[in-house]
């Protein structure tokens, strides 16, 4: 078996640190230089000019910072303090997300192990599974589970009720465990696992079969072995779940608006959106807070990320399975029972629910109606929005790969300088939470000449969207990057080929894969997202999105809960069949030889995620 | 929303039963515009006067070459008034394009595109609050001198001899257009299972709702927030302080977040609370409810402090309007007499229970009977005071900002 080592933690998510060429003195100035301060001046205008804006406008003392003439002073940094929600709130976040993290990374690094690196029934199924779990609009599990769990009138709820003994059912969704619940199965779990479950996979089964032969029991391989390998990408997804975490909002608004729970990025839309006199300045302020918090993301990712080298795949690397033995089938259907918790039953509960008249109450005469479904369908505003989801998710999908490919080749691959500046301000980016980079959006789409033609219309919106994954999909595409090999690269500019070709000819073909991951993602997220846009957005412009969550905060939960499952039937019935054709034909370059020496067989056909 | 509250004294609900029983009025009791309303959504049902004619043509043909109205409104102001839009849509042929949402979502969508020079929306139809801050904003064109119909002009046709104005100050840039007279100064619902007819008896007066047979089992809209302004308002003049002092401090009330209708329905269905006031906001939530079969009901039952009046209805032209003559005739249409008859015929009045045109020359529609017929009890004078009712606003929020915080009252 032969073994090409890949220094893989390099670069591997966090921001690239200069290469040893450019620290050469004198080096001269090459065209990619060019390209590189042109990207990073465009990135960088459209990520941090909002940012800047915002801080700016933190500033701002004025009484209404979009009225009134501006004043300047640090009053308001005092000022948001007294607001008795500020504080709680911050607290609230690091509670609900640690709560999230502390759960879902163990059982998802266990289930990936699982569905990697031991002979589980249908690993592959089952993994497909996690991918239908996490593209599941959160929105749409929220309503299922607001339908089980809402206090007394929630079907579990009402089921345990009909036990002996019991007078009412003891779960509240409204409270803090509630949300935390339900971020576990939105997407806390899922993102793990379908980040970690390949590169799980990817991991050369030559370093477990040594550790095997050394004497070392299944488990204990994995503890020693495969855990310490593999630390680097777990920290990576768990920082990249944390940016998601910042960029929440729907299910911590749909359940603690009902409460007075506020987490950071509830209480900025509450400010922003809902309280009668709109606390611009307050708003962001707090979320100049969250910049702050963001900000020690990177070095201590970059920490770790260095600290250590991680030698991982091979050229003629090949899996090697642990055999579960009587766990088996038990292993199997643990991760089966989650699945279906994750999409079968929020489906079901959501899909009975909107024949309700009013969902939870079964005194209700008539019981069933169809009249949620008619008002929904017959609604204009719901084709319209329709037509603008289909249109932001499709070019979202097409051109985000396609640019954060560029982006993260660009980091990785080449020498040109500015690299790190470009990495640094996409890290920096996911500091901002959608609902203020909406608001700091609107501002700048205002006063830029040029730009201000553009605003009610769509294309913001697709801007804002296309964008709207910089993070999360660079970082992807870095690490499926770091794993190629420089002698494919090197074998085609010695052909003559320059970036451009050598990209194009050699680096697209390897990528397809992931191309159609990030893709997916984009899609996915264009499809279901309210926050970044739901100020961008105006009535001609609304979407399937924005139309839910303002139906179920209206308290018309069951034709809110009706337009979530139209987004995951977008979602699942266009995404996940273009994502398996795509696969499909991506298969014969792999095989070809073409992506070797670190694409070579069918496992890897499953995109490395980071 | 600003208004008046005039309460009439306490023989005025005798009258009104009178009224009732003596109505020469053939009005429906329907919830809603039922019958064939087709033909008032026509040019043709809007004669002028002759004098008046060419300007209102030329306004008219103005406003077709504009071709759309934009119309920004509050989410429970369009569930009634809708109907009402689309008649005028298709009486001059002009796209109505109604923008809603909470109020605090339309304030900072178009304060933002006025700060940069935009300017798309032309009407408001929106809750007090949100208006108040248009206002504060100088968003709002005079409207006065919009206001040319005859039928407008001329007050004899209406039961206010003024244009009442929601402005209190400036009296000119909001003007309002509706009276909502309901039973109680404070609407109460209630879940008819857990509230005995006993237990409704008991409550001859509002003042009875501090009885400990309610403690712990009132909920009410977040009036701290700005929720049900109007009605706590015209509660704050009627009750007074110690009646609120005793209520928030001694009955355990419990709160909903800002907009939480269901949450204040289903609060009561599922007897969390057996009875809730401040509820104005949750009324279509309510409504679907009770048409469901489910058990909640409101009193409508007249009280000892006796029925409530309010003028209502924000209505404000922005500066400048996207579409100035479309927004201009909608006005003018709007308060004109054909305007008021078809808002008496298609407003959808389980929406806005008890509201109706003021103007006294207008057909009842599908306006209830009993709505019908309170503005029309003999010897009731319906009035309007601004600066009154705008001075109980401020003092009430105030206080239930301060008393909330007290308290710790929160959802």
């Amino acid at each position: 078996m032969t073994v090409d080592t890949i220094d893989t933690p390099v670069h591997a998510g966090g921001p690239t640190p200069p290469p040893t060429e450019d620290r050469k003195p004198k080096r001269r100035i090459r065209k990619g230089d060019f390209i590189m301060a042109a990207v990073v001046i465009v990135v960088g205008a459209y990520l941090l000019i909002p940012t800047l804006i915002l801080l700016v406008m933190s500033l701002n003392t004025a009484p209404n910072i979009l009225i009134d003439p501006w004043q300047w002073g640090t009053a308001n940094w005092a000022r948001v303090w007294s607001d008795p929600r500020v504080g709680p709130a911050l607290w609230n976040s690091v509670s609900v997300w640690f709560w999230v993290s502390v759960i879902s990374l163990p059982v998802s690094v266990g289930i990936a192990l699982l569905l990697s690196r031991t002979n589980i029934y249908l690993s592959r199924a089952l993994e497909f599974g996690f991918w239908v779990a996490y593209i599941f609009p959160s929105l749409a599990a929220t309503y299922g589970w607001i339908d089980l769990l809402a206090p007394e009138w929630g079907f579990l709820n009402r089921a345990m009720a009909t036990l002996p003994g019991v007078e009412s059912g003891p779960f509240n969704v409204y409270s803090f465990w509630g949300i935390v619940f339900v971020r576990l199965m939105t997407d806390g779990i899922a993102f793990f696992v379908i980040l970690l479950t390949p590169i799980f996979r990817n991991m050369d089964g030559s370093l477990e079969e040594a550790a095997r032969i050394s004497g070392m029991s299944g488990l204990r391989t994995s503890l020693r072995v495969t855990l310490p390998i593999m630390v680097a990408p777990i920290f990576i997804v768990a920082a990249l779940q944390l940016i998601k975490f910042f960029q929440g909002f729907e299910v911590e608004y749909l359940l603690g608006s009902q409460f007075g729970y506020y987490v950071y990025s509830t209480l900025i839309y509450q400010m922003v959106y809902v309280d009668p006199d709109p606390q611009y300045a307050n708003a962001v302020v707090l979320a100049s807070i969250t910049l702050i918090a963001i900000a020690a993301i990177i070095p201590l990712q970059r920490w770790i990320v260095h600290r250590k080298q991680y030698t991982t795949v091979a050229s003629a690397y090949r899996a090697s399975l642990i055999p579960l033995g009587r766990l088996r089938r038990l292993s199997t259907a643990s991760v089966a029972t989650l699945l279906i918790m994750l999409t079968i039953v929020p489906t079901l509960v959501v899909g009975v629910g909107s024949f309700m008249v009013r969902v939870g109450f079964f005194t209700t005469k008539p019981l069933w109606t169809t009249d949620h479904w008619r008002n929904v369908l017959s609604d204009p505003v719901f084709v319209k929005a329709l037509l603008t989801t289909l249109l932001l998710a499709g070019v979202s999908a097409v051109v985000s790969p396609i640019l954060f490919s560029l982006f993260a080749y660009a980091i990785v691959r080449t020498r040109w300088r500015g690299r790190a500046v470009l990495d640094g301000i996409i890290w920096t980016s996911a500091a901002l939470p959608g609902i203020l980079l909406g608001f700091g959006l609107l501002i700048m789409f205002l006063v830029t000449p040029g730009l201000k033609l553009l605003f009610g219309t769509i294309w913001p919106l697709i801007i804002v969207l296309i964008f709207a994954g910089i993070t999360t999909g660079t970082n992807v595409f870095k690490g499926v990057l770091v794993q190629l090999h420089d002698s494919l690269e090197e074998a085609a500019r010695v052909s003559g080929a320059g970036w451009l070709r050598t990209y194009l000819r050699v680096v697209i073909p390897i990528l397809r894969p992931t191309m159609v991951l990030v893709g997916m993602l984009s899609f996915v997220h264009a499809a279901n997202t309210t926050a970044s846009i739901i100020l961008l957005a105006s009535r001609e412009t609304t979407t399937l999105s924005i139309m839910s969550l303002q139906l179920g905060a209206g308290g018309r939960v069951e034709e809110g809960g009706i337009i979530s499952l139209i987004i995951m039937a977008l979602s699942l019935g266009l995404a996940l069949p273009v994502r398996l054709i795509a696969n499909r034909r991506g298969l014969p370059n792999d095989q070809s030889g073409v992506a070797a020496p670190t694409v070579t067989t069918e496992e890897q056909r499953v995109p490395t995620a980071v | 929303m600003k208004r008046h509250r005039s309460l009439a004294s306490a023989a005025m609900a005798v009258m009104t039963i009178l009224a009732t029983a003596c109505s020469a009025g053939g009005g429906s009791t329907a919830a809603g515009p039922t019958a064939d309303t087709s033909a008032l959504c026509t040019e043709s049902a809007n004669p002028v006067p002759a004098d008046f004619q060419p300007a209102w043509s030329d306004l008219i043909a103005k406003a077709k070459a504009e071709g759309t109205l934009q119309i920004v409104a509050g989410t429970n102001v369009k569930a009634a008034e809708q109907p009402v839009w689309d008649c005028f849509g298709k009486t001059f042929g002009i796209n109505v394009v109604v923008s809603t949402g909470s109020s605090s979502d339309i304030n900072s969508r178009v304060l933002a595109e006025r700060t940069q020079g935009r300017h798309t929306v032309d009407v408001s139809l929106l809750g007090s609050s949100g208006t108040n801050t248009f206002l504060k904003a100088n968003a709002y064109a005079p409207l006065a001198p919009m206001l040319i119909h005859p039928d407008i002009t001329d007050r004899s046709g209406w039961y206010l001899k003024d244009v009442p104005w929601f402005d209190a100050a400036t009296k000119q840039y909001v003007t309002l257009y509706i009276a909502t007279l309901v039973p109680n100064v404070l609407n109460i619902y209630y879940n008819t299972d857990k509230v005995t007819q006993e237990d409704l008896d008991s409550v001859q007066s509002l003042q009875d709702l501090l009885d400990p047979r309610w403690t712990g089992k009132i909920v009410v809209g977040n009036v701290a927030a700005g929720e049900a302004d109007r009605e706590a308002t015209d509660a704050w003049m009627v009750l007074g302080q110690s009646f609120f002092d005793e209520l928030l401090s001694k009955q355990s009330v419990g709160v909903v977040p800002l907009g939480g209708s269901r949450a204040y329905t289903d609060g009561i269905l599922r007897s969390q609370w057996d009875m809730g006031v401040f509820g104005e906001f949750a009324i279509s939530d309510i409504n679907a409810a009770k048409d469901s079969g489910l058990p909640i009901a409101n009193l409508t039952r007249t009280l000892k402090e006796g029925p409530d009046a309010a003028i209502e209805g924000q209505l404000g032209v922005f500066d400048p309007p996207a579409n100035p003559a479309a927004a201009k005739l909608f006005v003018n249409w709007l308060l004109s007499k054909q305007g008021q008859t078809v808002y008496n015929a298609l407003l959808v009045t389980k929406e806005r229970p008890g509201s109706q045109s003021f103007r006294n020359d207008v057909p009842q529609g599908a306006i209830p009977d009993e709505d019908w017929n309170r503005l029309r009890t003999p010897g009731y004078k319906l009035t309007y005071d601004p600066d009154a009712f705008a001075r109980a606003r401020a003092e009430a929020q105030a206080y239930f900002k301060e008393k909330f915080a007290e308290l710790k009252i929160t959802p």
